[in-house]
């Protein structure tokens, strides 16, 4: 399992914990498990990333693929958590221009 | 471990690649390198071996050389049959090699990446 996800009906939001390595290996089940929630209620996904270890250019592509999906419908994703050598791969690929991006403290 | 030199060949499929990243993590703090710099390599390490698993090659060849900082030499090497490769996602490995090593270099035959090779320095 790479995430669970609970809904908030006040919030109208998805809160998301990201969980291990998403790499080349898992990424199309994480792509699944997105879109299919994205499908079922189309509201904002904060992306809590606290035990996100690792993340390779083919889930970054997830999160953007999950992203256009999301602003079809005119929400955002946020990615919280973000530990500093992963915010680093945000950063060098431009895609912390693209998210809303907060990075934990080392 | 100065001039050492480690070979390895993993049959080029996804699910080796978290391997790669193992042997080529544990090297590097064996050879000093600070946790940054290691991720660093794990990261390139990595978009390495998805770079040239786009053209759906059979296996990897791997030589990780120690010498003041780690160097790695990727091969490409065979055919295996049926559809397309697990592709690259949009020129972001590349982007993220460059970004990350030392004189990286990637060797394309006919448009297809058949070795990469980068240092990476403490």
């Amino acid at each position: 399992m790479l995430l669970d996800a609970n809904y908030d009906e006040g919030m109208n939001r998805w809160d998301v914990h990201l969980y291990g390595e998403v790499d080349i290996y898992n990424a199309d089940s994480l792509k699944s498990e997105l879109h299919a929630l994205i499908d079922e209620k189309k509201a904002d996904i904060v992306l809590d990333c606290t035990s996100l270890k690792y993340i390779d250019s083919t889930g970054l592509g997830v999160l953007v693929s999950a992203l256009k999906k999301v602003k079809e419908a005119e929400r955002q994703i946020r990615i919280v958590n973000l530990k500093p050598h992963i915010a680093k791969i945000f950063t060098l690929t431009g895609l912390d221009k693209i998210f809303d991006i907060e990075v934990k403290d080392a | 471990m100065s001039g050492d030199v480690i070979k390895l060949e993993f049959p080029a499929r996804a699910e080796y690649i978290l391997a790669v990243r193992l042997v080529v993590s544990a090297i590097a703090e064996r050879g000093g390198f600070g946790i940054e710099d290691i991720e660093d390599l794990k990261v390139a390490s990595a978009e390495a071996c998805i770079l040239l698993m786009d053209a759906s090659p059979e296996t990897l060849d791997i030589r990780i050389t120690v010498s003041e900082g780690i160097s790695l030499e990727l091969t490409a090497k065979g055919q295996r049959g049926g559809a397309a490769g697990e592709g690259s996602e949009e020129g972001l490995s590349q982007y993220l090699l460059e970004a990350l090593v030392d004189n990286c270099e990637i060797k394309e035959e006919d448009g297809v990446v058949k070795a990469v090779s980068f240092t990476k320095r403490p």
